[in-house]
């Protein structure tokens, strides 16, 4: 239930957000940009709703470089 | 933008983290780590060189429309796809702890998602009103903060002992210079100058007060340690999440006047908006690149969604903030902070062009 709510608020804010950008004369470029980040925003917090396994950067960052970050700032 | 209110925002982005999880004292040298912070001075304001440098190549352009200019289509939006990421990782880690702090404390039954998206909702609002209302709202809560903690410092007088400082020497010059390169790491300040100063008017006679920001910005840090160390001690310091509330909370005008954390709270969650509105603007403008638009408005929403959503997952404990700031985050902002400019200023060197001026319309 609260899925379908945030779902269907996505798609409120995606109406009134591309209503703005046809107001402020926003071409295709403008919308076609709205509409792909508006799908991985709806996808992330999906995503996260549904506890499903979603990549963590500052995880990934410390994994990759948190053994160079201890050699230059040892932890007491 | 006026240079001023720029100046402002600028040095109130780099000491709001004292208010929530002060970093600094994560630093390796410990209770000698303002010394250490003093010291970071040095290298933080050779890198501002660096980034003004840049821009006197290319006036007028923002940092991720160098980049693209200097290494092509492909690499640069990739580059600014990953410096967009960073942006909204380190506004992610801001509202992640502008949320602990405020869930533990003062709003213990409200949902986490309930205070980020609040916040979230004022800044989306100001990042699309514009870079302009931002840097004047900062002076004015800058300078309400200033008064708030001078007034608090005042009453803390009392309550300093001299010997929680005390002794000085002997300083450990491994641990210093690894704490010296930590606080440096911490002046994230670098890469936002870079993409907002040609929203500003920047001129000659303001080079030299512009130079200044990051001794001012270590100053009041450092001052603010070493009044939590004066009061607290290190060792009790050392063991708190959020030293300066805890040093707050020690404050009081005799009997009637006490317990000015939840009123002193609500003044630093306004500076943690100016922090976050701030990454939050350079996210938008390098996506605004990649995608080549005009106006970076249109993504506010959707990204403002992805960042609200990031800084619900971001971190599970504090120490795993700890872990990661003095850790990998650590290597990562030398790389976006200091690397990256000092790289392409090289590129623009060796190719010994000017590139075009920007678009009108540009310093709103």
């Amino acid at each position: 239930m609260f899925l379908l709510a945030l779902i269907a608020s996505f798609g409120l804010v995606a109406y009134f957000e591309y209503i703005r950008i046809r107001r402020f004369h926003g071409g295709a470029r403008e919308l076609a940009a709205f509409v792909l980040m508006m799908i991985v925003a709806a996808l992330y917090a999906v995503a996260v709703i549904l506890d499903w396994p979603v990549p963590n950067p500052a995880w990934i960052v410390q994994e990759t470089l948190g053994g160079i970050g201890e050699w230059i700032a040892p932890r007491s | 933008m006026s240079f001023q209110s720029f100046l402002i925002w600028m040095i109130t982005m780099r000491v709001t983290p004292i208010f929530f999880s002060f970093p600094e004292f994560d630093a390796p040298a410990r209770e000698d780590s303002w010394i250490a912070l003093l010291l970071s001075t040095i290298p933080v304001t050779l890198a501002l060189w660096t980034v003004v440098s840049l821009t006197k190549f290319s006036p007028g352009r923002t940092l991720s429309e160098m980049i693209e200019a200097r290494t092509g289509k492909l690499l640069g939006s990739l580059i600014n796809i990953l410096l967009a990421g960073y942006f909204l990782l380190e506004a992610a880690i801001s509202l992640w702890e502008l949320d602990e702090v405020l869930v533990t404390t003062v709003l213990v039954r409200t949902p986490s998602v309930a205070v980020s998206g609040a916040m979230m909702i004022v800044v989306i609002a100001a990042v699309r009103l514009g870079i302009e209302p931002i840097s004047r709202t900062a002076v004015i809560l800058a300078g309400g903060g200033i008064l708030a903690v001078g007034f608090l410092s005042l009453l803390l007088l009392p309550e300093i002992r001299i010997n929680h400082v005390l002794p000085i020497f002997p300083i450990d010059p491994r641990r210093m210079l690894s704490s010296v390169i930590y606080h440096a790491s911490l002046a994230d300040l670098l890469i936002v100058v870079a993409y907002l100063i040609p929203y500003t008017t920047l001129r000659a006679p303001e080079h030299r007060l512009f130079y200044l920001t990051p001794a001012i910005a270590n100053s009041i840090i450092a001052a603010a340690m070493l009044l939590v160390i004066a009061v607290l001690s290190f060792p009790l310091a050392d063991n708190l999440n959020f030293e300066y509330l805890s040093l707050i909370r020690e404050a009081s005008l005799g009997r009637f006047l006490e317990r000015f954390d939840p009123l002193v709270l609500t003044g630093w969650t306004v500076l943690a908006y100016l922090r976050v509105s701030a990454l939050l603007l350079c996210a938008l403008l390098s996506l605004a690149t990649v995608f080549g638009l005009r106006d970076y408005r249109a993504l506010s929403v959707p990204v403002g969604i992805i960042l609200l959503t990031l800084s619900l997952v971001v971190f599970d404990t504090f120490p795993a903030r700890e872990f990661y700031v003095t850790g990998g985050g650590l290597v990562l902002n030398l790389i976006v902070c200091y690397l990256l400019p000092l790289v392409l200023l090289l590129l623009y060197r060796a190719k010994g062009e000017r590139a075009e001026p920007a678009p009108e319309g540009r310093g709103q």
